[in-house]
């Protein structure tokens, strides 16, 4: 087995953070709480 | 209390199921909407709101700033004039895109022959990107800000990083050579991969308005001029042929044969046969004569006639025909959720799977790892859009909806369809469904002693039955004056209450009634007692006549079944289904129309409510029920029935009950509803697992996972190519309901 190099290992963590993120942005932050708006009859 | 309104509001650009939910999304957010339904198919949204909350030119605003394009539609506008803007603009787009492929494709062939050095690549593809793909970019960034994604983004996020990878190669190329790594670029790749998607939008653009083809023959029906009396400027009458749109009500229409009827009416004067095909399905011409009601669209055949229009405009039988087919049409069937909630989320998932797959090649390829990781990661990009996922249930229901049509059968929308997939019982209304509704005479039986001939007893019969009130009276006159036999003003009449009629016509003294009307007057009825018990056991009503004191005859009035309906129940059969009849007549009656047109059970002598009680135990026993009714008798069944199917016959379109309008008086429409419900799911399931399965084995063929045992690897061109294709083969696939033979 191949030992990983520097640039092998900051393309993971850069790979990792970048699926984080977009898991995060689409399907986290897209989804805030709406704001409670009041009704009145 | 606060009111509401609803608007229908064209959207254009949407391309997939991902475009429609995020306009939805946007104008759910929006305060003051109580609801909204985005449409792909039709390219509309659909929104009910609180005008003081929100106007509609705050809702056009809205799906702007999703990056999509909106207009209110004139609020004048016909249904036929809107659904022919919309064809307008369908030609328009199709056009557009045809030309933006073409010129990209050639753009990207000439860039892979290497024509062009790479800075004028560079610049060629720039272009490209930015003339023929630049709504690719515009929707994939109103679409992020959103914290959304489609499939712009996946196209975008693909070709942008080709591109932006292939101009540092250019400018820069010594930073890659110095780290052992050719200065590949892929500008032809961006440039083909625009082209073939661009091509796949243009054929699945003339593929929907294939689908919508149906509709747009509906709509072409409505003539513009109608023939119209009116008074000059002396009040004399003329002839003037008046743009559709100035009839009025009450006005006088005059056709003559071979012309298209212009609006709906009721025949004054003349006779003809018309073709009413074309909306009811109903292949033979049907005979008209003064007082008959004809159809704005359909075709005059024989004879010249005047007519008064009654139902003009948005009320006319066509444009209610029309608004209910483009409605069902852009309708959703269930089964799509499925489909919505997946290509929900499954642009993120291809995002992570790609930079997933970029990260696995550039830390396992042993040369070049950088410039492989990236290819693979933009194939795995293009290969996998959601475009046959959002398009596998909508164009189904499209093209089943215009076929069932063109058969004469108004489907109001995918859940109908759906749910008539599922049929397992149908229940029949007996008068007027699986019988003509019309009682008439169906036996004379002369004793054998009588004197008379048969059309003589009739002629006596039917005179003195001129003035009765009772509705088999009613059929005996009829049937006489069908023969065209004269009758004759009776000289005395007396009506006897639960018994029948006598009185004297042309000297004759005559008794038309039961049995005990017989014994009354001592007239022995036993010559004919076991042939009255014999039409009795038949479900026909007979009725003894006797002339001048002596039994002459035994008239039967029944109510006769359709021609047709033993052959429908026999396919109802076929397919599988249990058939049920429901009457409020009484049993004997039903268990002999039953007994004749095949029918498996029978519920007799039942009021309305007793028809939805039997149905709520149909359905309690686990079964989807269909109920077949005349719409207006039995609304309260269709209603509850799984699938209420009213027929609607002629003018007399009972377009708001059910869900299902069967246009011809014929059961066998009822069997085509079935059999082209079951045919479209199946449709939709094969869409479906067409659609999974693709990217089930693009995605991961993209990725690579068959690159170490077989050497295998899509490049990012064949990968746009298999996208394309896969929208293509869904619509092609629901394109086939088109030509399907149903039973």
């Amino acid at each position: 087995m191949t030992t990983l190099s520097g640039t092998d290992w900051l393309v993971i963590l850069a790979g990792v953070a970048a699926i984080a993120w977009v898991n995060w942005y689409f399907f986290v932050a897209g989804r805030a709480p709406a704001k409670r708006t009041e009704h009145k009859d | 209390m606060m009111s509401t309104e609803s608007i229908r509001i064209p959207v254009a650009g949407m391309t997939c199921a991902a475009c429609s939910s995020r306009v939805q999304r946007a104008l759910h957010q929006q305060p003051g909407v109580e609801d909204a339904n985005v449409n792909l198919m039709m390219k509309t949204a659909t929104v009910r709101f609180d005008p003081n909350a929100v106007t509609p030119e705050g809702l056009v605003d809205v799906i702007k700033a999703t990056g999509y394009g909106a207009e209110l539609a004139s609020p004048d506008q016909s249904v036929f004039e809107e659904q022919e803007a919309r064809d307008r603009a369908a030609a328009a787009e199709f056009r557009e895109l045809k030309t933006r492929a073409i010129v990209s494709g050639i753009i990207g062939v000439l860039a892979m022959a290497m024509v062009f050095s790479r800075p004028l690549l560079l610049l060629s593809t720039f272009g490209v990107m930015v003339w023929a793909g630049r709504h690719f970019y515009t929707r994939a960034w109103a679409a992020f800000r959103h914290h959304s994604a489609d499939m712009n983004t996946l196209v975008a996020v693909g070709t942008g990083a080709a591109f932006l990878y292939s101009v540092i190669a250019t400018v820069a190329p010594g930073f890659f050579l110095s780290r052992g790594v050719q200065p590949d670029v892929y500008y032809e790749a961006v440039v083909i991969i625009i082209a073939l998607i661009l091509t796949g939008n243009a054929f699945e653009a003339r593929a929907r308005k294939q689908t919508a083809s149906a509709l747009r023959a509906l709509v072409h029906l409505q003539p513009k001029t109608a023939r119209v009396v009116r008074q000059d400027t002396e009040g004399a009458d003329v002839e003037v042929d008046a743009p559709i749109e100035t009839v009025e009500a009450g006005e006088t229409v005059i056709v003559r044969p071979g012309e298209r009827i212009p609006v709906d009416g009721d025949i004054l004067s003349g006779e003809s046969a018309v073709d009413e095909s074309m909306l009811t399905g109903e292949s033979l011409p049907v005979a008209k004569r003064p007082g008959d009601a004809v159809i704005g669209g359909t075709i005059n055949r024989t004879g010249a006639f005047r007519y008064r229009a009654t139902t003009l405009g948005a009320d006319s039988v066509l444009a209610r025909i029309v608004k209910l087919m483009r409605d069902a049409q852009g309708s959703r069937a269930p089964i799509q959720r499925l489909a919505d909630r997946i290509s929900g989320i499954f642009v993120p998932i291809v995002l992570s799977i790609a930079i997933a797959t970029f990260v696995v090649w550039f830390v396992a390829a042993d040369t070049a790892p950088a410039v492989r990781a990236f290819a693979v990661a933009v194939a795995v990009l293009i290969i996998a859009c959601p475009c046959a996922m959002g398009l596998a249930v909508p164009t189904a229901v499209m093209v089943s909806t215009g076929k069932g049509a063109e058969l004469g059968i108004l489907i109001k929308g995918g859940e109908a369809l759906q749910r008539a997939g599922d049929l397992r019982t149908i229940v029949l209304d007996k008068t007027g469904t699986v019988t003509e509704g019309r009682p008439t005479v169906t036996d004379l039986v002369l004793t054998s002693t009588s004197s008379h001939q048969a059309d003589d007893v009739l002629r006596l019969v039917a005179s003195l039955e001129t003035l009765s009130e009772h509705p088999l009276a009613d059929s005996i006159v009829r049937h006489a004056r069908d023969r065209s036999i004269s009758l004759a003003t009776p000289e005395a009449f007396e009506s006897v209450t639960g018994r029948g009629a006598v009185g004297v016509v042309e000297g004759s003294a005559l008794a038309v009634g039961n049995a005990a009307l017989m014994a009354d007057y001592a007239i022995d009825p036993a010559p004919l007692a076991a042939e009255a018990e014999r039409l009795a056991t038949d479900g026909k009503t007979p009725m003894y006549v006797a002339i001048n004191g002596a039994l002459a005859a035994v008239v039967a009035v029944a109510d006769p079944i359709k021609d047709t309906s033993r052959e429908a129940i026999r396919r109802f059969h076929a397919l599988g289904l249990e058939v049920v009849m429901l009457t409020g007549d009484n049993r004997r009656t039903a268990e002999a129309v039953a007994r004749q047109a095949g029918i498996d059970h029978v519920v007799a002598e039942v009021l309305p409510d007793g028809k939805v009680a039997e149905i709520a135990r149909l359905q309690a026993e686990g079964k989807v029920v269909a109920m077949v009714g005349d719409g207006i008798n039995d609304a309260p069944a269709l209603a509850k029935a799984d699938v209420g199917m009213a027929i609607g016959t002629g003018t007399d379109i009972a377009v708001e009950a059910g869900d299902i309008v069967l246009m011809r008086g014929d059961l066998r429409a009822a069997v085509q509803a079935v059999d082209l419900s079951r045919r479209t799911m199946r449709t939709m399931k094969q869409n479906l697992f067409w659609a999974f399965i693709y990217n089930v084995i693009g995605i991961p063929v993209a990725a690579g996972v068959l690159y170490p045992a077989f050497g295998l690897l899509l490049s990012p061109i064949l990968a746009s190519a298999a996208m394309a294709f896969s929208s293509v083969s869904v619509v092609t696939n629901s394109l086939r309901l088109r030509g399907a033979r149903i039973a």
